[in-house]
């Protein structure tokens, strides 16, 4: 592996997302705005049952959850980073088979994978703006403030769910395109997804059948860890018991996507059907 | 070109939409949308209920009038595919051609553009109401409550309708804007969002605070859905006191918002046009 090679196939995949995403205006408004109605929904869901207070309370007494808006911010966060993720990396393999230039990057020397995990990179570069917008937002809006303990603890939950999300977003773009369904099941998976993560609610308050499909998402421990960390004071050695399985998921991933690019790879020269849709 | 002409291309493109849809290619995103999505956000909007405990239904009761909410929720979500078809039909309608490359070829025909866009609509509509009823009869089972009143389905019927045709007006005016923004994905995605939180799908409108309430109120959605809401569970009828709010408003809504639906298409096609960005995707 020539590490220079590499770094010029990761920069440049990173500057073509950038040149495409800025390139659309209404991507990068939508970028900005999306997050406003989704966690005004995420909250509203609760305050058209309830005064948020006595959500509180009762989410407080029921999962030891302190902070009701603090709960829904950081499930809408990591939900956010995870759609960008499912639609910007996971689609991306099939996004050049739409344009037609699936062939030609398949013919290039240029390490697929590193062009996956750039593709993710700069999805979450694109959604950067979400964590420190949704954060700025919670401050003014909700007035949340947050309850960290070990700062240290908060950087590594959040480095540790992003390469996990990476780690999602290469395995679905092998997936994806593995399958060519990529929209479809990228557009299936979303609400599933998002109920059984527990975005809007403890896991613990799920179904049961719905709490052992949570325990097998990436997401659901990405939200664990930051809620911990951010919301509950949790420290570096209580974030243990949620940061294993999610590095476990994160190889398992990264290791299920190399293999199924290869077997993508191998199918193309067999049939020369890489290209059709 | 005369009306049958119209009506032949209404007929092709319905029958194209209709077959898109149910193709490989389409029907996840049928599945995903129009019976996923909703279907998910039912059971979010359950799970937040057995979290809160029976005080939520006092709440809900004195906020909202009504005394369940499970049924309010379940025709709410039913109406997400009427929001979804509002938001995409028409703009995706014109962004898969211009992926496709195909935007020019039709637009340079003698066709009729807006029966062209109106049977694109039209099949989308078909299968929102596939997909409500879908929404209906999982919700009615899954969680198996039980009206207290008769429906009146007429009522109920005409709430839908409305609501199609003033939210038809959208899909007109959206479909116009993709001719220059392009990314519809992106625009419908917010939209979406920002629909599902204004109209009362999920919670009583009048949860929202003032400001947004009154912003719920310029959307036909808001209106269709109470009478809906009205017919089905108190088995208003459309001449009913209570739902002369929203009948008149959904009215006024609907023939002011054709019209400017209308304009903006046949606006944002011509500017597009102009600026040479048809094709441009």
């Amino acid at each position: 592996m020539n590490l220079e090679l590499e770094w010029l196939t990761f920069k440049g995949v990173i500057l073509r997302h950038f040149k495409e995403f800025v390139s659309y205006r209404t991507s990068v408004f939508a970028t900005i705005i999306w997050p406003l109605p989704l966690l005004a929904l995420n909250v509203y869901q609760y305050l058209g049952l309830a005064s948020g207070q006595q959500v509180g309370q009762v989410l407080n007494a029921k999962y030891g959850i302190a902070s009701f808006s603090g709960m829904i911010i950081l499930g809408t966060i990591v939900y956010l980073l995870y759609n960008r993720m499912l639609w910007g990396t996971g689609a991306s393999l099939q996004e050049e088979r739409f344009n037609g230039t699936i062939e030609s990057l398949f013919l290039t020397p240029a390490n697929r994978m590193t062009v996956l995990l750039a593709s993710g990179f700069s999805s979450l570069l694109e959604g950067a703006w979400w964590i420190v917008g949704v954060f700025l937002l919670s401050w003014v809006i909700f007035g949340v403030q947050p309850a960290i303990a070990d700062w240290g603890a908060v950087i590594i939950a959040l480095i540790s769910t992003m390469i996990a999300l990476i780690a999602v977003g290469v395995f679905f773009a092998s997936f994806f395109v593995l399958t060519r369904a990529a929209d479809q099941l990228a557009t299936s998976l979303q609400a599933p997804i998002r109920y059984a993560s527990g975005v809007a609610f403890p896991v613990a308050a799920l179904p049961a059948v719905f709490q052992l499909f949570a325990y097998i998402l990436p997401v659901t421990y990405g939200i664990n860890a930051l809620r911990s960390t951010v919301v509950q004071e949790g420290t570096l050695i209580s974030l243990v018991g949620t940061l294993a399985p999610l590095y476990i998921f994160t190889a398992i991933l990264i290791v299920a996507g190399h293999f199924i690019l290869k077997r993508v790879e191998a199918q193309a020269k067999r049939n020369g059907s890489l290209y059709k849709i | 070109m005369g009306y049958a002409f119209d009506l032949d291309v209404f007929r092709g493109s319905y029958r194209y939409s209709m077959l898109q849809t149910f193709r490989y290619m389409n029907a996840g995103f049928f599945v995903g949308l129009q019976v996923l999505g909703p279907i998910f956000f039912l059971l979010t909007s359950w799970t937040i209920l057995q979290i809160i405990g029976p005080s939520a239904l006092t709440t809900f009761t004195t906020t909202s009038g009504y005394a369940d909410y499970i049924p309010f929720v379940i025709l709410g979500f039913a109406f997400q595919a009427v929001i979804m078809n509002a938001v995409w039909s028409g703009a995706n309608g014109i962004r898969n051609e211009q992926q496709a490359g195909t935007v020019e070829a039709i637009f340079v025909t003698p066709s009729s553009k807006v029966a062209w866009m109106l049977g694109k609509i039209a099949g989308n509509i078909t299968m929102a109401l596939v997909s409500t009823s879908i929404i209906l009869t999982v919700g009615s089972l899954v969680f198996s409550f039980t009206l207290r009143t008769t429906p009146n389905i007429l009522a109920a019927t005409i709430g839908v309708l409305l609501t199609l045709a003033g939210m038809t007006a959208f899909a007109f005016a959206l479909a116009g804007l993709t001719f220059l923004a392009k990314r519809a994905d992106d625009i419908n995605q917010v939209l979406w969002t920002s629909l599902v939180f204004f109209t009362g799908l999920a919670f009583p409108v009048e949860a929202l605070p003032q400001w947004a309430q009154a912003i719920s109120w310029i959307f036909p959605i808001t209106h269709g859905l109470a009478i809906t809401r009205g017919a089905i569970l108190k088995g208003y009828s459309i001449f009913d006191p209570t739902l002369l709010f929203p009948v008149v408003s959904i009215l006024i809504l609907t023939l002011l918002y054709i019209p400017i639906g209308y304009f903006s298409f046949r606006t944002f096609f011509d500017k597009a046009r102009k600026k040479g960005a048809l094709t441009g995707y």
